[in-house]
């Protein structure tokens, strides 16, 4: 057994962390805000928005929604979440994205790593994803009010 | 307006966000890292045992079902891929961990992404990351409590056995 790091390695392993998530923060959130705002001007944004409505209306969210869910099940989190501040969204509308996207998130690095550890990784695989569904349906109903 | 002038707005708003974000993740990374070390942590740990049978775990699951539940699959994959080849758990334990590891992970960095975007200030954050955080420890236990009980019924052995 190695000995308990001290209070100064913990600060400087929490430093550490701390550091490199802002690193990815900005190494993802300033691009994915200008190809938003391109993507946007160029009615792309809109475009997106209209071919996802009837399957994003189904959780009460608007079309553009389908954006960060995409990106956050084939990126990451911190990509879907700088997509999310850029699409102003309420508050209900967020705390359901948060929880269909906590469900189902990184699935492509996240099912290696777990079939890496030994388990039965497909099968997770499609349980997050409908697990994804059914919480994102019923926090819909739950926070945001009655839909468009 | 130029197109130069627009990237540069985008970029900037990109950048206050990415801000406001750091300034709560950086202390929130750093505050568990000091406090993890407690006392309290390794006593809550072992009163943790008897709750991970009843979810179709055994003890040995405990230092990777925290370290994933807190810091990610990923983060937590360093310490549950060793554990998980040393075969201290079983098949069975494995997938009942990892079933419980993706409806819930990383409970501190993602929820609190999610619950920075378009929050109004410090006390909204809060009342978001405790209702996304609860709701899904809450979802992690009821589909592994569910699970353990449809094994028992089905008159299975509840898995802590190699199969």
């Amino acid at each position: 057994m190695e000995s308990p790091p001290s209070p100064r390695d913990r600060l400087r392993r929490g430093l550490r962390r701390g550091g490199h998530a802002c690193f990815v923060l900005f190494r993802v959130t300033v691009p994915t805000f200008i190809v938003m705002d391109l993507l946007r001007r160029l009615g792309a944004i809109d475009a997106i928005g209209a071919a996802c409505r009837p399957l994003m209306s189904v959780f009460r969210l608007p079309g553009e929604a389908a954006i960060p869910v995409l990106l956050g099940c084939f990126i990451n989190v911190y990509t879907a979440t700088a997509a999310l501040g850029s699409l102003g969204l309420s508050g209900g509308q967020v705390i359901t994205l948060g929880l269909m996207l906590g469900m189902a998130h990184s699935l492509v690095v996240e099912t290696t790593v777990l079939k890496s550890a030994g388990a039965r990784a497909l099968r997770l695989l499609v349980y997050r994803m409908v697990m994804s569904l059914l919480v994102g349906w019923a926090a819909s109903r739950l926070f945001i009010g009655s839909g468009p | 307006m130029t197109v130069g002038g627009a990237i540069l707005g985008a970029a900037l708003s990109g950048m206050m966000f990415s801000i406001k974000i750091a300034l709560f993740l950086v202390p929130a990374l750093i505050l568990y890292e000091l406090l993890a070390p407690l006392p309290v942590f390794a006593r809550c740990g072992r009163a943790l045992a008897p709750w991970l049978s009843r979810l179709g775990m055994s003890p040995p699951c405990a230092v990777p079902l925290v370290a994933g539940f807190f810091l990610g699959i990923i983060y937590g994959a360093g310490i549950i891929i060793p554990i998980a080849e040393e075969k201290k758990i079983g098949p069975e334990e494995l997938h009942s961990l990892a079933l419980f590891l993706c409806t819930c992970h990383a409970i501190i960095e993602d929820t609190l992404l999610f619950a920075l975007a378009g929050a109004a200030g410090p006390g909204e954050v809060a009342g978001r990351m405790l209702l996304l955080a609860g709701l899904r420890l809450l979802l992690a236990l009821a589909v592994l409590g569910g699970r353990q009980a449809l094994l028992l019924r089905r008159g299975k052995k509840p898995s802590l056995a190699l199969d």
